[in-house]
């Protein structure tokens, strides 16, 4: 395996209920890796168990090169990880909690520490239970950024936060992470396409693909074909041609393998009649939703 | 080693408020334990409850801090090593729970001008029987549990399931499962196993975070230890008694030979019979010789075997029921019957089968009787005074005896160990036995100062203690080759 982040054919069961069917990831170093998809299909659950939270019931990971069953303390110097339902020690006050944490680190870096709470304004003498959600998801990420790690992971860190908050938290998680590899899970696809490099798409306990976020851009276009008059439609469609539909003289499909070239040969192929070719770059969430609907449709 | 001790101070600088609170407590249990003059209404083992609940509080509190169960705890990601969690977890108990312990102990002993040194070994057993019988098997159920909760349904559920393993066997065990004198064999055991079990289950949980197989090593463990109330085993225990005893015995003492000379009818001052079981109780007259002056014989258990002419066999076992015994009249309690102080005529308890004893009372039979002896030293009698506080009792205890309107009590604690034998002189004649029976070499019972209350109405005349240490353990053999009349007896 290679990559910060790699697993092949990683899966979990809870007793006889499937959340992860295997999963093949390869996270490249350096990368910001947005793991996506629809609530429920185990973007948490792959993530603890890559972060040794869960044992994997099948298949094998790694993380930073080491067997994610066997990461200790050696590795978790080197990850920061914030989660949405993190339990915290709401006990302790936001200097406590950092300073407490700095025992821990061999990098910690007090300056860095007392920076990230001056710039995300974090009341040190105040108890984390008295912090506002998204004061607690700062304090979080602060307390994951003051060691400069070589990996941080984000389990849906923006659920319920403003988005003034969380433009916020995004940028300085960009200003404070050079160098590093972020993986992010989320099923909002708009705060992903504003910053991921690479994405992956979750779905059906599988990962369906798993690609650089501009390829991915690249090759998915909505055509809009259209007749003098309505065109006889194909029996079969190509198989790239996702959510094809008709009205009149128009027909509208989602191509998910766009080539300038071989794009249109192909449907001069399928419609000899065509009289205009239009193809146009698309949103990530309207992929999504394009693939979403193909793939429950398929599974229909 | 110095994560361990960040977060151990983490924990001191959360849970100060309780550990506070249980210092204060253990405090006020203390003064009142020491200053009490007696406990007629059980105040202090009330307040004995309080101060168990109190330090279970507080390691709960230590092992939640971090909780083992669960996906969602933020140290589970961060660079703490679990070896370093459970090391902060231990240290926590061994400074705010053991350390007061021993340290209450240790004043206590001063208070009484007792040296603190010579008590050490037993103060450290002490400790390690707490640890074993009290903490760690709290410290492991709290490591498998995620809140307090969880923990008090999980502590309640254990509770009952172990009240109805134990209760079929209630009514048996005060006699066939009890077994005095050797009870602290028995309490290491269990003690041994609980220890192995608490620390297992620390170490699968903290280790490895395996909680399944760790409630499972617990509950087995649970189990194992209420069932081993029941296990077999005394005679083993008794052969480990008599291998610890010091003194050789030659065969001239304790001498026991059948004495048919005298009236087979003699009535028999007591009948114990076992609940549920048709035995038919039965005497025989023998005459014990060669107990040293001032000594005294106790038998423990006896098994008789009796073989009729046509083979039929029959087998008593161990009995804690079949003892030798002398006849002292109805204010003696069972205890001080089967203390014999001399040499003399006595008789041999036993209970048979009674569908065997009805097949073959017509028949001459063959019966051998092996007896597990106990020979005390004299004894030594300590009087003492009505109201006068704490009197001292060798070796190294004390007395406190009072009168409220018609009521007598004493209590009388020592250090470490008891006596074999102490009972209570309350006048000529009279005597009350204290529940205070072993002939354990440490304390088993997790707390130092070993006790006993007793009470009596109409307060006595004159009060005395009387002790006998137990000095040695052996068996002796009693054949009756051709014993006739069976069937009167």
């Amino acid at each position: 395996m290679t990559g910060i982040i790699s697993s092949q054919s990683l899966s979990k069961r809870f007793r006889r209920t499937v959340v992860l069917d295997g999963l093949d990831l390869e996270v490249p170093a350096g990368s910001i890796y947005g793991l996506v998809g629809p609530n429920g299909v185990g973007k948490t659950t792959t993530i603890k168990v890559l972060m040794n939270i869960f044992p994997p019931s099948g298949g094998s990971s790694e993380v930073l090169g080491t067997d994610s069953r066997r990461l200790g303390p050696r590795q978790f110097e080197q990850i920061g990880y914030v989660s949405e339902n993190q339990e915290l020690p709401e006990w302790m006050t936001v200097g406590y909690f950092l300073e407490y944490l700095s025992t821990f680190y061999p990098t910690w870096d007090r300056a860095l520490a007392a920076d990230l709470v001056r710039q995300f304004q974090l009341p040190a003498d105040r108890k984390l239970r008295h912090l506002s959600r998204g004061m607690k998801m700062k304090a979080a990420l602060a307390s994951s950024l003051a060691y400069s790690p070589k990996l941080i992971v984000l389990d849906e860190p923006f659920t319920g936060l403003d988005a003034l908050v969380r433009d916020e938290l995004v940028e300085s998680l960009l200003a404070r992470s050079e160098g590093a590899t972020i993986f992010i899970s989320s099923h909002d696809l708009a705060e992903i396409e504003s910053f991921a490099s690479h994405i992956g798409y979750l779905d059906g306990h599988k990962l369906q693909f798993s690609e650089e976020l501009d390829a991915l851009r690249a090759r998915f276009r909505e055509v809009v074909l259209t007749f003098e008059t309505a065109p006889a439609l194909p029996a079969q469609w190509p198989a790239s041609w996702l959510q094809p539909e008709a009205i009149g003289p128009v027909v509208r499909f989602v191509e998910s393998r766009f080539d300038a070239e071989r794009t249109p040969a192909e449907v001069r192929r399928v419609f000899p009649a065509c009289r205009d070719i239009q193809a146009e770059g698309m949103p990530l969430r309207s992929i999504f939703v394009t693939l979403a609907r193909a793939s429950r449709r398929a599974t229909s | 080693m110095k994560h361990a001790l960040a977060i151990f101070r983490k924990d001191v600088r959360h849970l100060w408020p309780r550990i506070a609170l249980v210092l204060a407590v253990e405090l006020v249990v203390g003064w009142i334990s020491f200053s009490l003059p007696s406990d007629p209404s059980g105040v202090r083992y009330s307040l004995g409850t309080v101060e168990l609940l109190a330090w279970w509080y507080l390691i709960v509190s230590a092992i939640h801090e971090e909780a083992v169960p669960g996906d969602r705890q933020y140290w589970l990601t961060r660079p703490l090593a679990r070896r370093d969690l459970l090391a902060a977890k231990l240290i926590f108990i061994l400074v705010f729970v053991c350390l007061p312990v021993f340290l209450g102990q240790v004043t206590s002993l001063v208070l009484r001008g007792i040296s603190p040194v010579a008590y050490l070994p037993d103060i450290l057993a002490s400790q390690l029987f707490f640890l074993a019988a009290l903490a760690l098997p709290v410290a492991a159920l709290a490591s498998v549990t995620a809140g307090l909760v969880e923990f008090v349904g999980t502590f309640l559920v254990v509770w009952v399931g172990f009240a109805l393993i134990v209760a079929p066997f209630a009514s048996r065990a005060q006699v066939d499962f009890y077994w005095p004198g050797l009870e602290w064999v028995r309490s290491t055991v269990t003690a041994a196993l609980t220890l192995a079990a608490a620390t297992a289950v620390l170490l699968l949980q903290y280790l490895r975070r395996w909680l399944w197989l760790s409630r499972g090593v617990l509950a087995a463990a649970l189990l194992t230890s209420a069932l081993l109330r029941w296990a077999p085993g005394w005679h083993t225990a008794f052969a480990l008694q008599t291998l610890l005893s010091t003194q050789h015995v030659p065969a001239t003492v304790a001498r026991i030979a059948f004495d048919p000379g005298r009236d087979p009818r003699t009535p028999v001052p007591f009948y114990f019979r076992r609940p549920g079981q048709d035995d038919k109780g039965m005497s025989l007259p023998v005459r014990v010789t060669g107990i040293p002056d001032g000594m005294a014989l106790y038998s423990d258990r006896i098994t008789v075997t009796v073989q009729t002419q046509t083979g039929e066999r029959w087998s008593s076992g161990w009995d804690p029921l079949d003892q030798l015994f002398r006849i002292l009249g109805t204010r003696a309690s069972m205890q001080e019957e089967r203390v014999l102080t001399g040499d003399g005529e006595y008789w041999l308890y036993m209970n048979i089968d009674r569908s065997f004893y009805l097949r073959t009372s017509s028949e001459p039979t063959h019966l051998h009787a092996r007896l597990a002896l106990t020979l005390f030293s004299p004894q030594q009698i300590t009087p003492l005074a009505m109201q006068k506080g704490a009197q001292p009792v060798s070796p190294d205890g004390f007395c406190l005896v009072a009168s409220r309107e018609r009521v007598f009590y004493a209590t009388c604690a020592w250090p470490g160990r008891t006596p074999a034998i102490s009972r209570l002189l309350v006048g000529p004649g009279r005597a009350i036995s204290d529940s205070v029976f072993s002939y354990g070499p440490y304390p088993t019972s997790g707390e130092l100062w070993q006790t006993g209350d007793q009470s009596v109405t109409d307060p006595p005349p004159a009060v005395a203690l009387a002790t006998r240490e137990a000095v040695a353990h052996f068996e002796r053999d009693l054949d009756i080759p051709d014993l006739r009349e069976w069937a009167n007896r």
